[in-house]
């Protein structure tokens, strides 16, 4: 049996060598040594570009995002303060005035993304919030459900192996008490229903550990939901979208148990305008109708050509910098000067958040595409990737495939590269490659000429020139990899499935290239295993023969004295 | 500066506070009460009560009018002025306020290269 396998493996390892040039265990040994690296982790290197990789991926495809127009963010800005002689935190009476300006309005939900673990001096009474809303017999303001935010308590509080970002849900076992109870006044927990439901609901802030991920159920327990969680709970129940929840019901919470990835949106709502002047903010969608599918590729193309010379946050054209959200953001500073059709306007039947944006108080969240902004604002994001992708919205769905299923595409690819590397060498192919990369560059060059951007263009112009004089034939398959990979990441986000480590998939396809070329075109010369190779040496040592070309680093040295 | 001097300006600057914070009336009259419901509030701005549309008085001059709070007062139809919400009634006559843009967007540039430095660390000399 051990001798028909041994037989067997001799003849397949031939046939290998003799159709790819290259030993049968050199990829098997190439992919243990990159598997090895990924899992140490050096300098948290693989973790920071599968950051960057899901970062530069998102701001490509971010003009494919198209928002629901069904979020609002109505934000207390310093010049809302300065007009109101107001200081900060607002006063609970001022803080329920506006809850009840909004209420009137009719919109579908109302996310309070303000926090009360201080009492106010001054005889300032949390009922004083309350009191504008509880108090009225009017209906639209009474059919109105209002999130809360209280905290969780910190992970170092809640019991071992406890996870904010679970990727499961918690269907057995008592429910964890993650309730910070400083953090939400008496006043309100006494309106909150224990099962979630009701007019007052409650969401939890102050996670920990889940990177840049937005948890929607903490520790996987659906009676633990997130400020954007709860108040898409209420959205779909309100009588105007019910009807866009039914593909995955929010109460079923399987479907919304893994941790969300935000997708940021390259084009702001038409709503933008009432506070953004376009020399501001990027062109907005249009006000009916879809942007044209080739709008959507030439952004996209440009994020992707440009971004690869700099940081696009910093470009003066607000076109390439996308400073602003795919959400309504509403300073309160203009909108209190407003007329009530236009509050009505604005913020019927939509999912409103009331936030803050102050100097000094720092709330501030990064996003790949826009830069720093305020959480209200990402709350906003990630509750418009909710309304406007339901259940397919961006996460990390299956950990085993995603922890194993890289180490088998490695190995696939690693077999198979032999054979693509047979191809690529092919003396026809190669004069064909050394063509198709020289006009690559130039082609590359012209768009960045194109875009408006002529110091790229000449980086781009000087790169082909040098490659084309050192390498000539190289650089094709490496441009080619990257949009290939890159569509691929993109085609991934349409179903929901995050891009993933393409750029760490291209580097590793370059390295593979690197390594495997040698062997590739001097197999004559280059064993594998290496003749230098000290296993090599201490395994034939062991096993009592010498190789074919068996020859020690120690003799060869001394030969050469 | 003298004590007087100084008692002078303090004077100054205590009555223009309420004018500063006060808004002129005018000819500004309540044209339509919106909604069904109208919330009252105290002077400073804490909710008291609500009541019925119907009880506010319309085409009658308003009374008073704040900025902070944005609050104006108007008669109700048994004659007792109430202070309400600005956005609950259509006033005619008042002067349109100056609206602006906001010329600064909501986010801002990533800050990669500088360490963030906020307020004043007290652990350094």
């Amino acid at each position: 049996m051990f001798r028909r396998l041994r037989a067997f493996l001799r003849e397949l390892s031939s046939r290998f060598h003799g159709h790819a040039r290259v030993s049968l265990w050199l990829p098997a040994a190439v992919v243990l040594t990159f598997a090895v690296i990924e899992k140490l982790d050096a300098f948290g290197m693989h973790e920071a570009m599968e950051a960057r990789s899901e970062q530069a991926t998102l701001r490509i495809v971010s003009p494919y995002y198209t928002p629901s127009r069904d979020v609002a963010v109505v934000l207390v800005d310093d010049d809302y303060l300065k007009s109101r002689g107001a200081g900060w935190p607002l006063r609970f009476a001022e803080q329920g005035r506006l809850l009840r300006q909004i209420a009137s309005a009719g919109p579908s939900v109302i996310l309070m993304d303000f926090v009360y673990p201080h009492r106010h001096g001054g005889g300032d009474d949390i009922q004083s919030l309350l009191a504008p809303i509880l108090s009225s017999s009017d209906e639209t303001i009474a059919h109105v459900p209002i999130v809360f935010t209280a905290m969780a308590k910190p992970l170092a509080a809640l019991p071992d192996g406890f996870e904010f970002c679970a990727e499961e849900l918690k269907e057995h076992g008592a429910p964890t008490d993650i309730l910070d109870r400083e953090s939400l006044p008496t006043a309100l927990s006494e309106q909150v229903q224990a099962n979630g439901r009701g007019r007052f609901r409650v969401g939890y802030i102050r996670w920990s550990r889940c990177g840049g991920e937005y948890p929607l159920l903490l520790g996987g327990d659906a009676n633990a939901p997130t400020p954007v969680f709860a108040a898409y709970r209420a959205f779909c129940e309100s009588p105007s979208h019910a009807a866009r929840c039914e593909r995955s019901d929010p109460w079923d919470a399987r479907d919304f148990a893994h941790p969300m990835i935000v997708r940021p949106g390259a084009f702001p709502t038409p709503e933008q305008r009432f506070a953004y002047s376009e020399s501001v903010c990027q062109r907005p969608l249009p006000a009916r109708g879809d942007v044209p599918a080739g709008e959507r590729f030439l952004s996209a193309l440009q994020q992707l050509t440009l971004g690869v010379f700099g940081d696009l946050r910093r470009s003066p054209s607000v076109q390439l910098a996308l400073p602003c959200p795919a959400v309504t953001v509403l300073p309160l500073s203009r909108l209190q000067n407003a007329s009530r059709d236009t509050w009505n306007e604005l913020l019927r039947d939509k999912a409103v958040i009331l936030g803050a944006d102050i100097s000094g108080i720092p709330d501030l969240v990064e996003s790949p595409v826009h830069g720093q902004i305020p959480g209200a604002v990402w709350h906003g994001m990630a509750l418009d990737n909710l309304v406007a992708l339901d259940s397919n919205y961006l996460a990390q769905r299956h950990p085993a495939i995603r922890k194993y299923g890289g180490f088998a595409l490695l190995l696939a690819f690693a077999y198979a590269f032999a054979f693509i590397l047979h191809f690529l060498e092919l003396k026809a192919i190669r004069l064909g490659r050394a063509w198709i990369s020289f006009t690559l560059w130039v082609i590359l060059a012209l768009a960045y000429v194109g875009f408006g951007d002529v110091r790229a263009a000449l980086f781009c112009f000087a790169i082909g020139v040098g490659l084309d004089l050192t390498s000539p034939s190289t650089s094709a398959v490496y441009l080619v990899g990257i949009a290939i990979a890159a569509a691929c990441s993109a085609l991934l986000l349409r179903w929901g499935v995050p891009p993933g480590n393409w750029l760490g998939v291209v580097l590793v396809a370059a390295a593979f290239g690197h390594a495997l070329k040698p062997y590739y075109h001097a197999s004559a010369i280059r064993q594998f295993p290496a003749r230098l190779s000290v296993l090599r040496a201490i395994f034939f040592a062991i096993a009592g023969r010498r190789g074919p070309h068996a020859e020690h680093a120690f003799e060869s040295s001394h030969r050469g004295e | 500066m003298s004590f007087v001097s100084r008692s002078v300006l303090a004077v100054a600057l205590l009555a223009a506070w309420p004018a500063a914070h006060a808004c002129d009336v005018g000819s500004q009259k309540v044209e339509k009460v919106l909604g069904k419901k109208v919330a009252t509030y105290s002077e400073s701005g804490d909710f008291q009560k609500e009541i019925e549309a119907s009880a506010v008085k319309v085409d009658t001059p308003l009374v008073e009018c704040r900025d902070a709070p944005a609050l104006v007062r108007v008669k109700t139809v048994n004659g007792d002025p109430v202070w309400v919400d600005r956005l609950d009634v259509k006033i005619a006559g008042a002067a349109k306020a100056a609206t602006k843009c906001k010329s600064n967007v909501v986010s801002r540039e990533s800050d990669t290269r500088a360490p963030a430095v906020s307020g004043i660390d007290p652990c350094s000399g």
